[in-house]
């Protein structure tokens, strides 16, 4: 990502403001539509999901401008979610419905540029995430969907 | 500058899904293997080696042979250390022996057998390892690399259903830059990541080479944080070894045809097919070298990786290259090079065939060539052709090259050697017009760039001409500072409803009417200047047309429409980075930084200034760089980074004087002295700067230094202010006046009635600073409900604010504190750590003052130590 592109998408969230909270909603209306398998590695109440995931994308998006904190926070992360079950097929997944969240919520405010660095943003997080998944073991041992979620994301 | 050592191994991007189902079929019992397939260097060793890595980790027993040329011709040569010792030639009792020895090692599971290059391998290993895998002893991952046809040795696994292949290509365009992020450790500048992207074609061997080698010889670098190349990308020889290797399988007939490419491309296919079987062809295409894509109703082939072609045409024998460009030359105008860009391609192939060309047809490529900015090229045929006969045409290419690309002595050099030979008015005016902007932008050579053209003039006989050098030397006095003499003399221009003349006055014009305060008429002319110059179409010696832009949002962000400004100078940052155009960049770059400081937003003002800088350091037009480097010095200033301040400020005495907007220098002086908490000499700084700039009438650099002064608390030059916003029709201007005397008068509804006024502008800064000073006002006059609302707004536009930390602010959050002015200045001095000596000998108060104003401090904030007093000044 360039500089610009990471003041960009923290500008986006910045811009979004509460409405944070209609694109985790929409997010997770397009991510179980497209695999609704995937509704069942969340054990959680959805509302408390729902916090945390606007939560951790928040912190996320800001760590991003500083590399090393960001690495780690992004593994520590990715082994988390290798616990949960989750593999590396549903980053795609997760990256597409939240593109698609953002543009619902956005609509003509989400402008090309943005959606490119908010793409880049994405693929930095999620790559970073599944290397933190491998050292952590996490994505090479679990078999999908047999292992007990935890309750909490 | 920092140069850091990059991690010798490279993170894996965008192969984590092939990983996973490699650990997921290993769990397969119908499963029996993993076929990894694809072009050299898109990295399918290293995702085996990963996937052999993960097996182990997951407890199984592994296995690592790789084949090669040279063992094939060994039976079991590749895999012998992984057998049994002591197992003899028979192939059944090889099998059993081996068998049971893995059974054992991998304790029951299968053992996973890693083969490199398994296309190589073979007969007897393969048929040993194919019945290990039948019999459940073997998980077999291979790495196969594409070719022509599947490889004839692992036909039967290939076809099988037993095994997946998974097909690898080179990374997307998205992958390399988060490749580049994770590998670097940080951003990567965009032209940089494109460069990258461009050469490498996603390809990851290639990528990662041409990352060590610029970061070996210095041209990639991590300035500010920031990784970017500051030269040129070159290959290297392990590159150059890497693109033979991959070239070594190709048959002599394939290689010519890939030399004719690599030198001439693209070509036809009809074309290609009069010396290449259709054949060849088709094996090139499938083997991943060549490209075939429609243009029109032709087909054009080209080769598929730019690093080919450059390694190709480096090696292809002399001789052997003239001919074939001389041989495409000749086909190409035995069509009658019919197409726009034939006259360069002819130009430049008959020029590395043997050295020149035809003048006429040089001239006529470099002109091609530099109006699609490919100035390298247009430089290079001009040359050939001024040095061969000098004229003026052919000088004012090469010089214009020259200048575009930075070499400005040489410029300097061709053009007054060209101007000698300069014919004709339309000649004379623009290579005089060349030569001075050369002189001007480039060696800062003011007076001399005056001369030049004022010397021309003289000899000239149409008006149009006149006209032209007179818009010029308009230009020359509006950038070094003198913006009325600059219309003066444009008013002069007689009015010949010439095109050309109309677009080179318009370049100084919208900016010597924005900032001697006309905004609107700066706009206006800047929006009808970029119509025309589109209208004009292709010419020499003239700038780009991003320049009315740049003119565009100037005036925008000065009549205080900031919000447009910064997307406009966005836009227009995105093109001139596409178009590689340095001096674009710097004059958008530099836009946003100011606009970002109207807005208040530190943080982003300086990563603007910081690539501003840093493209006029890389491009050597160094004059703009004196205003990046001073916007630097206010917005690390306003973050509390006071050593960044002085640093900046220092950077800026070292740098080549440049007379755009030079009164503004102050404002990085005078904030530097801020944060070094020398509040009196920043004010003192301000208003003789201010004064000046009066008096050369930049009256909105004028409007900011005074109205800093009233920031700085001494609100007695709002006079002044407000006579420069009666000359002035900038809402932005006439805010500052009006901010200046709410606060002279303490008039509680004065300062929220500015707060507003900045706040609807989107100068977040401002308004959060005298939003402050309102709820002051308020509270002081009994009335604190008001006083309250106006301290939330102050709260909720300064975290709009990224950080800024300003004396106007340094109430929010303690808003319910009335300092005086005095009080204020003392008290972040000591929150700073100064002494009460010191604060003393600054401020020129006795050091009794200084503690009775502490003491008064302490009592009103309710705190007891200077401790105490920086958190609550949120120091």
């Amino acid at each position: 990502m360039t500089p610009e592109q990471i003041a960009l998408v923290q500008a986006t969230l910045d811009d979004l403001g509460p409405q944070v909270d209609e694109v985790v909603q929409h997010f997770y209306d397009r991510l179980f539509s497209a695999d609704p398998a995937v509704a069942a590695l969340f054990s959680t109440d959805p509302a408390v999901q729902r916090r945390k995931f606007e939560v951790e994308l928040r912190q996320i998006i800001r760590a991003i401008s500083g590399f090393d904190a960001f690495v780690s926070r992004a593994h520590e992360l990715g082994r988390r979610h290798a616990g949960y079950g989750v593999r590396a097929r549903h980053y795609r997944l997760v990256g597409d419905s939240l593109l698609g969240a953002l543009g619902d919520v956005l609509a003509e405010r989400f402008s090309p540029e943005a959606a490119e660095a908010w793409r880049l943003a994405y693929d930095l997080i999620a790559e970073a995430m599944m290397a933190g998944a491998a050292e952590g073991d996490g994505l090479r041992q679990a078999p999908a969907g047999t292992r007990p979620m935890r309750p909490d994301s | 500058m920092r140069t850091v050592a990059l991690p010798r191994r490279w993170p894996l991007v965008g192969r984590r899904v092939e990983l996973q189902d490699f650990t997921e079929l290993l769990d397969d019992p119908d499963c029996q293997g993993l076929l990894l397939h694809g072009q050299p260097g898109v990295g399918k060793t290293r995702l085996a080696d990963e996937c052999l890595q993960a097996a182990e980790q997951g407890g199984r027993a592994c296995g690592r042979a790789a084949a090669t040329q040279a063992a094939a011709g060994v039976p079991l040569g590749a895999i012998a250390h992984l057998l049994p010792v002591g197992a003899g030639a028979d192939p059944v009792a090889l099998f059993e022996l081996t068998a049971r020895a893995l059974s054992e090692r991998s304790d029951g599971r299968r053992f996973v057998m890693l083969v490199d290059d398994a296309h190589l391998l073979d007969g007897s290993s393969l048929t040993l390892i194919d019945q290990l895998m039948g019999a459940g002893i073997v998980f077999l991952l291979a790495t196969v690399r594409a070719g022509p046809r599947p490889p004839d040795a692992l036909s039967a696994l290939w076809r099988s259903d037993r095994v997946m292949r998974v097909d690898l290509g080179d990374l997307s365009r998205d992958s390399v830059e988060t490749l580049l992020h994770l590998a670097m450790g940080g951003p990567v500048d965009g032209s940089t990541a494109t460069v990258l992207w461009d050469t490498s074609a996603g390809n990851v061997l290639f990528l990662r080479e041409l990352v060590l080698g610029a970061e070996g010889s210095g041209s990639l670098a991590q300035v500010d944080g920031v990784w970017r190349l500051t030269g040129p990308l070159v290959s290297s020889d392990r590159l150059s070894e890497l693109v033979d290797a991959r070239l070594a399988a190709v048959p002599p007939d394939g290689r010519e045809a890939l030399e004719r490419l690599a030198l001439t491309q693209p070509v036809g296919l009809d074309e290609l097919e009069r010396t290449t079987s259709l054949a060849i062809l088709e094996e090139l295409e499938v083997a991943g070298l060549i490209t075939v894509t429609a243009d029109g109703r032709r087909q054009q082939v080209g080769l598929a990786h730019p690093l080919h072609a450059e390694v190709l045409r480096a090696k292809v024998p002399r001789l052997r290259a003239r001919q074939l460009l001389l041989h495409r030359a000749g086909a190409v105008e035995g069509w009658g090079a019919r197409r726009r860009e034939d006259a360069l391609r002819i130009a430049t192939w008959r020029m590395d065939a043997t050295g020149t060309a035809d003048r006429s047809l040089l001239v006529a490529g470099a002109r091609l060539a530099r109006y699609a900015q490919d100035f390298t090229q247009a430089g290079r045929l001009a040359r050939v052709a001024f040095e061969a006969e000098p004229d003026g045409e052919s000088g004012l290419l090469l010089g214009e090259s020259l200048y575009e690309l930075g070499d400005f002595l040489e410029a300097e050099a061709v053009l007054a050697r060209a101007q000698q030979l300069a014919s004709g008015d339309r000649q004379v005016v623009q290579i005089a017009d060349e030569r001075a902007k050369n002189l001007f932008w480039g060696l800062l050579r003011t007076e001399d760039a005056l001369a030049v053209n004022r010397a021309a003039r003289a000899s000239l006989q149409s008006a149009d001409a006149r006209n032209e050098l007179l818009a010029q030397e308009a230009s020359d006095l509006m950038f070094s500072g003198h913006p009325r003499p600059a219309l003066d003399l444009l008013a002069q221009l007689e009015n010949t409803g010439d095109l050309r003349t109309r677009v080179l006055r318009a370049i100084p014009e919208a900016p010597a009417l924005t900032v001697t305060g006309q905004t609107e008429a700066g706009l206006a002319v800047a929006v009808q200047g970029y119509e025309h110059h589109v209208r004009l179409g292709d010419q020499l010696a003239i700038a780009f047309a991003g320049t009315h832009i740049s003119s565009q949002a100037f005036a925008m962000a000065e009549g205080g429409r900031l919000a447009e400004a910064a997307q406009l100078a966005e836009m227009g940052y995105q093109v001139a980075t596409e178009s590689r155009i340095p001096l674009g960049r710097i004059w958008f770059s530099l836009n946003l930084g100011r606009v970002s400081l109207l807005q208040g937003r530190a943080g982003t003002a300086q990563r603007w200034f910081r690539e501003c800088a840093a493209i006029c350091r890389d491009s050597g037009f160094v004059g703009p760089r004196r205003l990046a480097v001073t916007g630097l010095a206010v917005a690390s200033a306003w973050l509390g980074d006071a050593a960044g301040s002085a640093a900046a400020v220092a950077e800026v005495e070292g740098l080549a004087a440049f007379g755009f907007l030079h009164h503004e220098v102050a404002l990085g002086q005078a904030w530097a002295a801020v944060a070094a908490g020398d509040p009196e000499s920043a004010r003192r700084r301000l208003r003789d700067a201010a004064a000046e700039a009066v008096g050369t009438e930049h009256r909105i650099s004028a409007a900011w230094l005074f109205h800093d002064v009233v920031r700085l608390g001494d609100p007695s030059v709002h006079e002044e202010l407000s006579a420069i916003a009666a000359a002035c029709d900038s809402p932005l201007v006439a805010a500052r006046a009006g901010h200046a005397e709410a606060v002279a008068a303490e008039s509680p509804a004065g300062l929220a009635d500015s707060a507003a006024r900045f706040a609807d502008m989107g100068a977040l800064l401002l308004a959060a600073e005298a939003a402050v000073a309102a709820a002051r006002a308020y509270r002081r006059a009994g009335e604190p409900r008001p006083g309250a609302a106006m301290a939330t707004q102050a709260e909720e536009w300064a975290a709009a604010c990224e950080g800024a930390m300003t004396p106007g602010l340094v109430e929010v959050g303690a808003a319910a504190v009335p300092l005086t002015r005095r009080e204020k200045e003392v008290a972040l001095l000591a929150a700073d750590g100064v002494t009460s000596k010191e604060i003393a000998e600054r401020l020129f108060l006795s050091p009794r003052t200084v503690d009775n104003h502490l003491q008064s401090v302490y009592s009103k904030l309710g705190v007891t130590s200077r401790a105490d007093l920086r958190a609550a000044l949120h120091r």
